[in-house]
This record gives C-alpha cells, structure tokens and sequence, in this order.
C-alpha cells in the first residue's frame, strides 16, 4: 500500500479501547488522524511502521498498518475513509428520507 | 421462559470470571493478540473497522422484559445509546471497551445473560420460530428442545474446536419461519403416531460463498435419541470436516464431497457405537426444562384486563393507520382472545435490527405491561411482542407510536434484512446500511398505495451473507470492484420451508442505482404476477430473462 | 532450556518421571482412522493422542470414542498442541494427563499452566467423561 501512494499514515486499533489510533511524529497513538504523522518517503514510512508494530508487541495497539491518504488527510481507499471519518449512516431515519427524496 | 436454576447461574458466573481474567492477563501483556483473539471470540468479542464489538446472545430469541432492560442499561453505561439485532436473533454492541467487556458479562450474568458461543467454531446460539410456543398453526413447541440443545452446546468439551461455525435451528410448524434449511443442521419437529414429537433432521444447509440447501438427513429421530445421534453427526463432521481451507470448512462442503449416502452411513456407524445409556436423562431434563419455564397465565390475565374493552374497539375502529398496521404487524396466537403483536425495526429510512436504548427500555415497559413480561426477536431483526390481548392491541400500538416503532411493514420489500456492512464490519467490501436506508425510504411509499406482501429484500455487505440474501426474493450483494462499491443482484431465493438460493441477474449496479432497479423489479412483479404468487413465485413462471429486461433500462 | 517433558494431570499433579517413557510410545492423531484407534486402544496403556494444531480439535473426538465407545479403561493422555486454556477441556472430556514440551512450557511460561491446573472447577452440562469431575446433567440427574 505504502509504493502506492504519495502520502500515508500509520493506523491501529488501541488494545484497551479498541478504537483507531494514528501514529504521531513523537510516536504517541493519538485518536484524531488530524495528529497523525504524515509520511512520504517510502523508506521513512517503513521505520515508523517498524516502530508502530513495536508498540504491538508492548500490547499498546493492534494491528497497525500504512493507509494512503489525500492532500486532505482523508484516506484513498473507501474502507479506510470510512474508518478514519466512522459510520457514513444517517442515524435519523427522517433525514435518510429527506436525502433520499 | 426457562428460569436458570443455579447450576446455570454457575456457568455464565465461571466463564465471565474466567474471561475477565484472560482480560487481564491480555493487557499485562501475558498474551498476544495472537492468543487472546480465540479466547476474546469465544465470548463474542470481536475487534471491528472502529472498535471491538460485543455479540450478547440471546437463546433462541426469547428475552424478558427485565433482560431487555438490562440490555438498554449495557448500551447507556458501556456503549453509545444504542445496539443492533441480528439475523441470529442476538444483540450486537457497536462501541464497547475491552476493559469494560468483563463489567458487561458480569451485568449481563445478573439476569441469566451471556456472551458465551456467539462467535468462534463451536456450535453458535440455536434459533428457532420467534413464534414458538405461541403460533396458531404450531405441532409442538420447540423451545424446550431448544433449552435442552443449548445446554448441551454449551461449552461442551468436545466440540469447542470444530473446523468452522456450527448453526442449528428448530421449528415446531410447518410453515417454517426459522429458516432451518438455510443451517448446518435443522430440525422440524412435527407429530408421530400418537402425537408423540418426531424430529427431521436437516443437514448441510448454508449461505455464504457457497450458498446450499439443506438435504434431509434422517427422518422420525425420537427426542430421547436425538442428542446422541446429533453428536454423532457432531463428532464425524469433527473428525472428517476440512481443516486445510476455512471456505470449505462447513458441513454443507463435507455433505457435497463425501455424498448423502455415505455421509449418512458413517453418522449411523457412530451413532450405533455410542452409548446411549450416557443420554437416559433427556426425558428428566426436558421435563425439568418444561416445570422450571414460566408460562403466561393467559386466563387470569384476561379476567383481569377484559373489561375495558368495548370502549377501546370503539377508538380503534375510527384509526386507518391502526388497522394498517394491524393489518401487516399482528398474526394468529393459539389462545383464544389473544394475538402476537410485531414491532418493526425497519422505520422508513431507518437502520435494521437498530434499536435505541430509550427505545429498549419502552418496549420492555410495554411487555411487561401488555405481553406477559416477554419479547421475542427475529431472524429478520424485528421484535415481537407474543402475548397481546387482542382488546388492548390498540393501546399497544399507541405505545409503540410514541416511541417510534409503529411502522406496519412486516414481511413488506421495507422490512430489509442488513447487515452491518462496511459502516462497521471489518470483513465487509460494501456498505449495507445506507442502501438498505436509500430502499426503504423510496419503497414505502408504494407499499402503503399496492399490496407488496410476498417480496422480502437482504442486503449483504459481502460475499459471507450475514443478512442472508441468497434467500431473499430480492438479494443484494455488495463488493468492491476497483476500489468501488459495486452491488448484484439475485432474485428468486426463499428461505422458507420451500427454501431455494437465488439466481444472479446480471450486471452489478453502483449504490445510487439500487433503489430504483428494486423499484423497476418490484413494478414488473405487480405488474404480472398471479393471485397469490410472492415475486419468487413469479419468477419461477416467467423466468430470469423478463425481470432482467425490466430491471436494467 | 532443558528439554523435561512434563505430564500434567487433572489431578492437579505434575509428573516428570512418567512422562520421559510416556513420550516414547507411538503417537495417533487426528488422522488416524477408527480401525487403528480401535486396535490400539486395546493393546496399548497409555494411549496417547496428538493434537497437531491449537485449532485442531479431533484429538477430542477421539477421546471420546475411545473412552466412550471403545470402553477403553487404560490411561489416556493427550500431547503436542494443547495450550494452557484448553488444559481444562482436556480433562473434562476424559484425558488423564497432558503431555507439555520443555518448549511449549516455556513459550506459556509456568504461570499460565500452574494457573490453568490448579483450581479445576469448569463446568459443562454435557460431554463430560472424566471420572473426576461431574458435568451439570450428572448432577441434575444423579447419573
């Protein structure tokens, strides 16, 4: 994924929560991807994964892999947009019929 | 509703502390996610696209007013307000913390629930007719068999580690509302001579990548044999099932490659070898079963609450969205003066099988009101309240129209079975959700202006089925085609007791278009369909090519 | 790392010193067919049946077939890929003992296997062969 794209970002689940964790510049796990460190030399981006599947085997995270991301840190690919930005449902069924009419 | 005695009590009580000390040793750092994921799934919780999720079973659909209370609770104090029904009439929470999953199964202990089997390759939580019990038209009620098997499943040492997920499901009626042929065993009990319950036993059926029918395995198996005979199916899947690829790992693929014939004969070979003498208790425990159930006094209930009837007739009869809903929401209780009120969880636009914690907490306040302090939920994601009295039916309805679950489409193409898809699930290639929600709103319309009984649609979010569209007479399918959601279509499934797999037809279509291809399918069935025919029924007259042309313009 | 083998038992014991001649004797698994499970179980004490894979639960099917169907009264032990939290469903479905390498030991660590031995209270209602521990039916009923 990371030869892919220009830019990406390191993504997890944080073991204690479950919830989606970016990897910062002072390598902290943060929940907002507007902390996460942007990566774009692919070489770089392989060292911080490194360091992130480290935090794996220190039980911090789960599973942390590179997502390519646009210029607005949303991600390229719709599984990962969805999972950065959560449920794209309308949680109000009256504005579900509004959009759909 | 079976009461657990204390050996009961016991098991969810050892497993919850057994689990919360896995949770421990998990975040010391003494277990790999590695390890821990089996254990972790083995208790129902999995980690999703944005966190864990918790799946809390709910044995064979049955729930007391004060389980749903507690569920609603566990939504508030350890989730976000809400959770999500499913097709294996369980609840599923979205947003729960792996610290707190301990203080949940402890919660859920407090009132005889558990996570135990809702994932993992053991045998999963049995289903069986949300009706049971109380239908009109049942032979024999198949919750106390249901008791009995979910006993046995559980935690039993011998089959925690099968080669795949193992499904059962029981009916007692003819017409089959448990879809038992869609499972990898299915079990119809009906009356032998003398009235005495026989089983049929259905084998191999499934959905997912290769979707099959159940084939009948063995006919007329007593009640008091069907536990060993069941582990002698149970322990030659064990042994011979494939292990080698998790695709081919059911026992629909085992039934395919080694034929029925001799399938049935290694199952009879085993099964002659056991020794039934280990079974003798099975009339004592079903009986026991049967005594430790609470049973609604249905008499003493209605010399109680008959008086104030004629008066809410009277209003009844003046409301048109009443007798509509009426019309497509309640069904025909065994008791006289008495009928099974549904409560759908498909609001126009809303979100499948969802149900807000205020909403849970309402509709247990109105069950313990009006229904005998019971709920029901179904394979299609619904509710139901089984023991309404038909004099107060009216003011159920006004209860459930406060809080928004009056819509009357039951069995209607609105009432979609979705799974959670790629909003939430991690295995999903499509989202499921937002279409069902596109399809709801722009068909709803139409189904309070034309009868629309007899079309059923399910939108899986991946090739695993979860919301069972090859047996919709409308299946949608949805993959990812190039990094983009691309969705199929099948027509023709039924999953009833003339279950059949639905045929692909043709072309997928992008997510925009779905609702208005459904729409076009749903207009040409109006359009030619015969007195009495479900769209499947009519397509097995006119063929793929007809509603292929209607569908694609 | 030492390479003892060890032979826990659902007694709660560890015993070292049966262990090195248990692990000697030959080995059925998973694959092995119902004839040879048959001929075996009558000639050989102990029994020993090897699990290939942490996932792979024939090893319990076949312990019930030989405990259950064949009546085999001799002692039957369990080896190979049996981790600590299935330590438990060894002895409910009627092992006596599970064999655990220098290896496997060590990957656990003892904590874990000490753990799992010790208080052996774990219920299930049905399929439960060991003489030792009672399942719920057996209870209920009086078996």
């Amino acid at each position: 994924m990371p030869a892919k794209h220009k830019q990406s970002i390191i993504i997890a689940n944080d073991l204690r929560t479950g919830l989606s964790v970016y990897l910062t510049r002072d390598s902290r796990w943060s929940d907002s991807v507007s902390d996460a460190e942007v990566l774009s030399d692919t070489d770089y981006a392989e060292t911080r994964l490194q360091a992130a599947v480290g935090d794996e085997r220190c039980n911090l995270v789960i599973d942390p892999y590179l997502i390519g991301i646009e210029s607005d840190l949303s991600a390229v690919d719709i599984r990962e947009q969805i999972r950065v930005s959560g449920p794209t449902i309308f949680t109000d069924a009256h504005v579900a019929v509004t959009q759909a009419a | 509703m079976y009461q657990y005695d204390q050996l009961d009590q016991s098991i969810v009580e050892q497993r919850s502390a057994e689990f919360r000390a896995q949770v421990e040793r998990r975040l010391a750092g003494k277990l790999s996610e590695a390890e821990f994921k089996p254990l972790r799934l083995m208790n129902g919780l999995y980690l999703q696209l944005h966190a864990y999720m918790l799946r809390v079973a709910i044995p064979y659909g049955v729930l007391s007013a004060k389980q749903m209370t507690m569920l609603a609770d566990i939504a508030d104090k350890y989730d976000r307000g809400y959770g999500h029904f499913t097709t294996r009439q369980n609840i599923q929470y979205n947003w729960p913390k792996l610290v707190e999953t301990p203080d949940i199964l402890d919660d859920l202990a407090t009132v005889q629930m558990h996570a135990i089997q809702t994932s993992g390759n053991c045998i999963r939580n049995i289903t069986t007719d949300p009706f049971a019990g109380v239908a009109a038209d049942e032979e024999f009620d198949p919750r106390p068999l249901s008791e009995l098997l979910r006993q046995w499943s559980t935690l039993h040492p011998e089959f925690a580690y099968l080669p795949r997920k193992f499904k059962f499901a029981i009916t007692g009626s003819a017409v089959d509302r448990a879809a038992i042929k869609v499972h990898d065993i299915g079990l119809r009990l009906r009356a032998g001579p003398d009235n005495t319950p026989l089983t049929d036993i259905w084998v191999g059926g499934g959905q997912g990548r290769t979707p099959k029918v159940a084939q009948l395995f063995k006919q007329g198996v007593r009640v008091e044999v069907l536990l060993p005979y069941l582990e002698a199916i149970m322990r030659v899947y064990n042994r011979y099932g494939r292990r080698d690829n998790k695709y081919k790992a059911r026992i629909k693929i085992l039934l395919a490659e080694t034929g029925l014939e001799k399938l049935q004969e290694q199952v009879e070979a085993e099964f002659q070898s056991i020794d039934q003498a280990v079974f003798s208790y099975v009339p004592e425990e079903l009986k026991r079963i049967t005594e430790n159930s609470i049973k609604p006094n249905y008499a003493r209930y209605k010399q109680a609450h008959i008086e104030n009837d004629s008066e809410t007739t009277k209003r009844s009869d003046s409301s048109a969205e009443f007798t509509a809903w009426k019309h497509q929401n309640v069904k025909p209780h065994k008791e006289n003066g008495y009928v099974i009120a549904m409560v759908s969880l498909k609001p126009t636009g809303g979100i499948p099988g969802d149900a807000t914690s205020q909403q849970m907490r309402e509709i247990a306040s109105i069950a313990a009101r009006y229904s005998h302090d019971e709920l029901r939920v179904t394979h299609r994601q619904n509710l139901v309240l089984p023991h309404v009295l038909e004099n107060e039916l009216f003011e159920v309805w006004q209860a459930l129209v406060e809080i928004d679950l009056a819509e009357g489409n039951i069995d209607l193409p609105s009432d979609i079975i979705a799974c959670p898809g790629l909003d939430y699930c991690a295995l999903a290639t499509a989202r499921s959700i937002p279409i069902a929600q596109a399809v709801s709103a722009k068909i709803r319309a139409t189904e309070k202006k034309t009868d629309l009984g007899g079309v059923s649609v399910n939108i899986s979010g991946c090739i695993n089925a979860c919301a069972h569209h090859h047996v919709a007479n409308i299946g949608v399918l949805g993959l990812n085609k190039g990094g983009v959601e691309n969705y199929q279509l099948t027509l023709g499934g039924r999953n009833d007791q003339n279950a059949s797999i639905g045929e692909r037809l043709g072309p997928g279509v992008s997510g925009d278009e779905v609702p208005e291809v459904i729409e076009r399918i749903i207009e040409f069935y109006v359009d030619v369909r015969e007195s009495g025919e479900s769209l499947s029924d009519t397509y097995d007259r006119v063929g793929k090519d007809p509603f292929k042309e209607a569908a694609y313009v | 790392m030492s390479d003892i083998i060890r032979l826990l038992k659902a007694d709660g014991s560890i015993d070292e010193l049966e262990a090195q001649s248990v692990s000697a004797f030959e080995h059925l698994d998973g694959e092995t067919d119902a004839a040879t499970l048959h001929a075996t179980a009558i000639a050989t004490d102990p029994l020993v049946i090897e699990f290939n894979g942490v996932a792979d639960g024939r090893g319990f099917s076949l312990a019930n077939m030989v405990l259950e169907n064949l009546d085999y009264q001799g002692r039957l032990y369990a080896a190979g890929y049996v981790n600590p939290d299935q330590l438990s469903l060894a002895f409910q479905t009627g092992f006596h003992g599970v064999l655990v390498s220098a290896e496997r030991w060590e990957d656990y660590g003892s904590d874990s296997w000490l753990t799992a031995l010790s208080p052996l209270v774990k219920l299930s209602y049905a399929g439960t062969q060991s003489p030792a521990l009672q399942s719920i039916w057996q209870m209920r009923h009086k078996l």
